[in-house]
């Protein structure tokens, strides 16, 4: 059951991914994006995480996808032409990937004793209780939880900002 | 499942945006790849919590989502404002500080 849930669930993922980056409009990337990232969250229930699940639904899916939307829908798309998905600088693409992979497959080999000591161990099962996170989160990682406040306060301020209409120059209206 | 399998999805979604960075020119679906590539390393990280048995990984991937948010934030509103002033979003032509 579980492996029929985790092949499923693993090859919608990477379909969909595929179907993000090879969509030619934008407003389909981005739906492709809400099914990736929902499926990503049923990997995160075969993974026991339950709290992760709820937060990449309300945050992700709810909300940056949606950003992603809005953002679309303002930019007139009839002004944006179409583009190929394939641009002219695919062999710099190619020989980067390839370096990727050749990096990923060496790692894989050279630290075949460290991946030896995971043969070992099973998947603890009941890790990603929800009060275990929230201890945590106001307990050891109190500080950075605070400055991830900041993050998000500065983002607030830094998106109002630079999306806001620039003023004219001058104003001639006399109040 | 083992371990390994969750690793080589991971991989694959992240090399999956990588190409998705390189070969787009939309700067749209530039930003969603990069989702792409930050969802595979939470992947990544829920899955070894699991192997070691600790919460570390699933704070980490809270503060990865806490730092996408405040990315795609601020990264839309640079869109809609190099949209304002050049009419366009394909990267290609956004070229002001290349010589």
């Amino acid at each position: 059951m579980e492996a029929i849930l985790f092949w499923s669930l693993s090859g919608l993922t990477i379909l969909f991914a595929f179907l993000v980056i090879t969509s030619r409009n934008p407003v389909h990337s981005a739906v492709f994006l809400i099914g990736t990232l929902l499926f990503m969250a049923g990997l995160y229930i075969l993974l026991d995480a339950e709290f992760l699940v709820g937060v990449q639904v309300i945050v992700y899916v709810g909300g940056i996808t949606v950003l992603y939307l809005f953002v679309i829908s303002l930019i007139v798309l009839k002004r944006i032409p179409l583009e190929s998905p394939v641009s002219r600088q695919w062999p710099a693409a190619v020989v980067a990937v390839i370096a990727l992979l050749v990096e990923v497959v060496y790692f894989l080999v050279k630290g075949d004793e460290f991946f030896a000591s995971f043969h070992a161990r099973k998947m603890v099962y009941g890790t990603g209780r929800t009060q275990d996170i929230g201890q945590a989160l106001y307990g050891p990682y109190v500080l950075p939880f605070e400055i991830a406040t900041v993050v998000l306060l500065l983002a607030i301020v830094g998106a109002v900002l630079m999306s806001r209409k620039p003023e004219p120059q001058e104003s001639s209206v006399e109040s | 499942m083992e371990i390994y399998h969750y690793l080589a999805v991971s991989t694959i979604v992240f090399t999956i945006g990588m190409i998705g960075v390189l070969i787009r020119r939309n700067i749209m679906i530039i930003l969603m790849s990069l989702e792409l590539m930050l969802n595979a390393v939470n992947l990544n990280l829920v899955a070894f919590s699991r192997l070691w048995g600790g919460v570390a990984g699933h704070v980490f991937v809270i503060f990865i989502i806490t730092v996408a948010a405040a990315e795609a934030a601020v990264g839309l509103a640079i869109v809609i404002a190099v949209y304002r002033h050049r009419q366009t979003i394909n990267i290609d032509d956004i070229h002001l500080l290349k010589w």
